[in-house]
């Protein structure tokens, strides 16, 4: 499907500086999409995009950081570069808090950019990746019946199989049969496989 | 007393003679005598039988008249007098006014006789001739064929005869010509030529003249300069001479009259000799016939000479210099009011280009991040364009296409930049008011480019509103973009949190559409009250960074267009100042 280096969104009301740096994202190898505005970018978003966000941070309209922030509660937070004519320093600040890659001016120069840009797109990769690791955990997790989710949460946190019996009223054998059922549906033998499981999800939900 | 002369009454030598004799006798009796004057002008009226008839209606006429004083002049007056006195007023006292050129014996002293004696100074008009015309050789009398005094002619040739050969000069005789031969005659005269004229009263044809009259005719077509022996012949035509004043003269026998009046035992005064002569010239005949005045005999008097404005009005000179040194003076101190004026509102126009120019200097400062992102824009875009042929360059077959859109994109943001650099220093370079014609549509753009950066980062939409076919207005470019950013600059301040914060510089014509209404508009708080009276004073600011001359120079700049910066409205909604300007004058048709 995405036969280049990486897909670049490039967002800037500036249409000879769009022009340049889509020239230049397309030499070096990069797929590129243009738009003139943050909000043309964000109607055709959605949550099986791949790439990053190279944006300016003034624009009118919707502007840099505006589109920062619907981008993040879209629910697929495409890393963003910013790059701005004259950056100052609050809006600087606040773009990188609420987790911008970097933030360059736009006369930075072409081998700055160029990492930015590696660095988004590696950061959207292991996002992906993340992503695709939590997806196959939590549909491992969701294949357990209530019970077995019980037995695995007692299991998690240390507690032994007589315990996990007396705390849910049921035979000890009941719970180790329990254990084994859950060791085949999960795949995962050890203890220490359910409880990397169990972080992933939780990280992967908070 | 009374009168007898032998000439005519209208002669002007008589008429002075009489103005003086007339003065002397106002001032030594005033209003006490009664003065009787006959005329008996024996030149013009010969018949022989004339005299015996005068004398008889003479005494028709003084028949019971009292008469204290006769005064004669002339032999046959004398005569007449004398047959009076003895007829009709035994007391009366004679005066008799004796040329010593007419003929006859000296009357026999007797008490009731008084002489005196007048002569005409031949001799001496001559000799200042001589002095005046050194290398003239000829000498031509002038003389009537008959005069009213005998003997006077002959007098005056026996007398010029003399003075001819003491002075070693040919004389000719024009006497008893007709006036249009003597005329003639002098005509042809060379200039070196001393001329004397006795006088005309008749000429060889018989027709009077008033001798006076004929030589003004004579001295106009003369060759050379005429020289006289009568004062009254001054300004008609005489060059000079050794003149007879006859109005003197009638003061001193105004004097003797005088004296015979008042003296207690009937006697006559003592006889004596008359001083009534001057020596004097015509400035303007010697200038004639290329006279020199320094070769006049000392104590000669010229007459007629230019003179100075201060010989004439004096008193008007000084008044009129007295007035012209005043207004010289109030001229002068005007002058220098003004140009201290002139320097005051010199130094006035430079502080204010200075402080406007402080004014933007200090608006460039607050849109120093503006500029920089203004200039970035493209050089980033050149930037990357250059990194982007640079890589198409690397490539084994090179997109020739797409390297041209690169380089006259290049050159588009070149220029953009210049632009950008050239707005700059306009606004950065101290300049005096200039006015030309300024396209406020293209104004309100460059406005809004140069504030669009801070307007963004402020997040507050900046608009310009423009009617259509907007005419331009006559004014400063730099200063009326400085008032624009430093208005809408206050707006973007006061709309600083404003999530909806809008500005809009507007340019429209008024109703009248004699003027073009500028406007910035913006939908902030509005002034608070307690701050709009010092609104436009300096240094007052409400800003932690301001220097507080904003206003004020917004107020100078808009005055110094003929308008007033003035706020239209200020509230909830939002503010709104305005400026009136004159549209440019329409260029003349080529």
């Amino acid at each position: 499907m995405i036969t280049t280096q990486g897909l670049v969104y490039v967002v800037d009301d500036d249409a000879s500086f769009r022009r340049s740096i889509s020239r230049l994202l397309s030499t070096v190898g990069y797929e590129v999409a243009v738009f003139n505005s943050g909000t043309a970018f964000l109607e055709q978003h959605c949550g099986h995009s791949r790439g990053c966000v190279l944006a300016d941070l003034h624009m009118p309209g919707c502007n840099g950081l505006e589109l920062q922030s619907r981008l993040a509660a879209s629910g697929n937070p495409l890393p963003v570069v910013f790059i701005s004519g004259n950056g100052t320093i609050p809006s600087t600040v606040k773009a990188m808090q609420n987790g911008a890659v970097d933030f360059l001016t736009k006369c930075a120069p072409e081998t700055d950019l160029l990492a930015a840009i590696a660095q988004a797109l590696g950061l959207d990769k292991s996002r992906h990746a993340r992503r695709r690791t939590l997806e196959t955990m939590q549909a491992l997790y969701h294949q357990l019946s209530a019970r077995e989710r019980e037995v695995f949460a007692g299991v998690i946190v240390g507690d032994l199989n007589k315990q996990i019996a007396s705390d849910l009223g049921i035979a000890l054998r009941t719970v180790k049969a329990h254990r084994t059922q859950i060791s085949r549906k999960l795949g995962m033998p050890s203890v220490p496989e359910w409880i990397q499981l169990w972080n992933t999800i939780r990280d992967g939900e908070i | 007393m009374l009168f007898l002369e032998e000439d005519d009454a209208g002669r002007p030598g008589y008429l002075a003679m009489m103005s003086g004799f007339r003065q002397s006798m106002e001032k030594s009796l005033p209003g006490m005598v009664a003065v009787y004057s006959e005329n008996l002008d024996l030149a013009r009226f010969s018949n022989p039988d004339y005299p015996d008839q005068i004398s008889q209606w003479f005494r028709q006429k003084y028949q019971g008249k009292e008469i204290d004083v006769v005064i004669s002049f002339g032999i046959t007056s004398t005569e007449l007098a004398k047959q009076f006195r003895e007829e009709f007023w035994p007391s009366a006292r004679i005066l008799q006014i004796r040329g010593d050129m007419q003929e006859g014996p000296l009357p026999e002293a007797a008490p009731h006789l008084a002489l005196l004696e007048v002569t005409l100074d031949v001799a001496g008009t001559l000799d200042a001739a001589r002095a005046l015309m050194p290398k003239a050789a000829r000498l031509v009398v002038v003389v009537g064929a008959k005069s009213a005094y005998a003997g006077m002619n002959e007098f005056i040739l026996s007398e010029a005869s003399a003075a001819a050969e003491r002075h070693g000069l040919t004389m000719e005789t024009l006497a008893g010509l007709s006036f249009d031969e003597t005329r003639r005659r002098l005509s042809l005269l060379p200039r070196d030529v001393i001329v004397l004229y006795g006088s005309i009263s008749m000429d060889g044809e018989g027709r009077a003249f008033i001798p006076r009259d004929a030589l003004a005719d004579l001295s106009r077509s003369s060759g050379a300069p005429i020289f006289g022996l009568s004062e009254t012949f001054m300004d008609h035509g005489m060059t000079g001479g050794a003149v007879l004043r006859m109005e003197e003269l009638g003061r001193e026998f105004g004097g003797m009259t005088a004296e015979a009046l008042m003296a207690p035992d009937g006697k006559a005064p003592a006889s004596r000799q008359s001083r009534a002569y001057g020596t004097m010239f015509d400035w303007r005949e010697l200038q004639r016939f290329g006279l020199s005045q320094r070769m006049l005999p000392a104590g000669a008097e010229i007459r007629f000479a230019p003179q100075s404005i201060w010989e004439t009005h004096r008193n008007t000179v000084l008044a009129g210099s007295t007035l012209l040194v005043a207004q010289s003076g109030l001229i002068i101190a005007l002058i220098i009011q003004s140009r201290r004026r002139n320097m005051a509102e010199q130094k006035v126009l430079l502080q204010r280009d200075q402080i406007a120019h402080v004014g933007r200097v200090s608006a460039l400062g607050q849109l120093a991040a503006s500029i920089a992102h203004e200039l970035n824009q493209p050089l980033g875009a050149i930037l990357h364009n250059v990194g982007a042929a640079d890589r198409l360059l690397q490539k084994a077959d090179p997109d020739i296409t797409e390297l041209r859109a690169i380089i006259a994109d290049i050159r588009a943001d070149d220029s953009r930049a210049g632009t950008v650099i050239e707005r700059m220093r306009a606004l950065l370079t101290r300049h005096p008011m200039e006015f030309t014609a300024v396209d406020l549509k293209e104004l309100l753009h460059e406005a809004a480019d140069l504030l669009r950066y801070e307007a963004l980062r402020r997040s507050v939409e900046l608009k310009v509103a423009t009617a259509p076919d907007l005419a331009s207005v006559r004014g400063d470019r730099v200063h009326l973009l400085q008032m624009v950013i430093n208005l809408a600059l206050n707006s973007i301040d006061a709309l600083d949190g404003n999530p909806d914060g809008r500005v809009v510089m507007q340019a429209h014509p008024d109703a009248t559409g004699n003027r073009i209404i500028l406007r910035i508009r913006d939908n902030a708080q509005g002034i608070p009250k307690t701050i709009r009276a010092s609104l436009f004073e300096p240094f007052h600011t409400t800003k932690p960074a301001g220097m507080g001359m904003g206003l004020a120079i917004c107020q100078t700049i808009a005055e110094a267009h003929d308008g007033i910066l003035g706020v239209e409205s200020s509230g909830p909604e939002g503010t709104c100042f305005s400026c009136s300007l004159h549209p440019a004058p329409s260029p003349a048709p080529a």
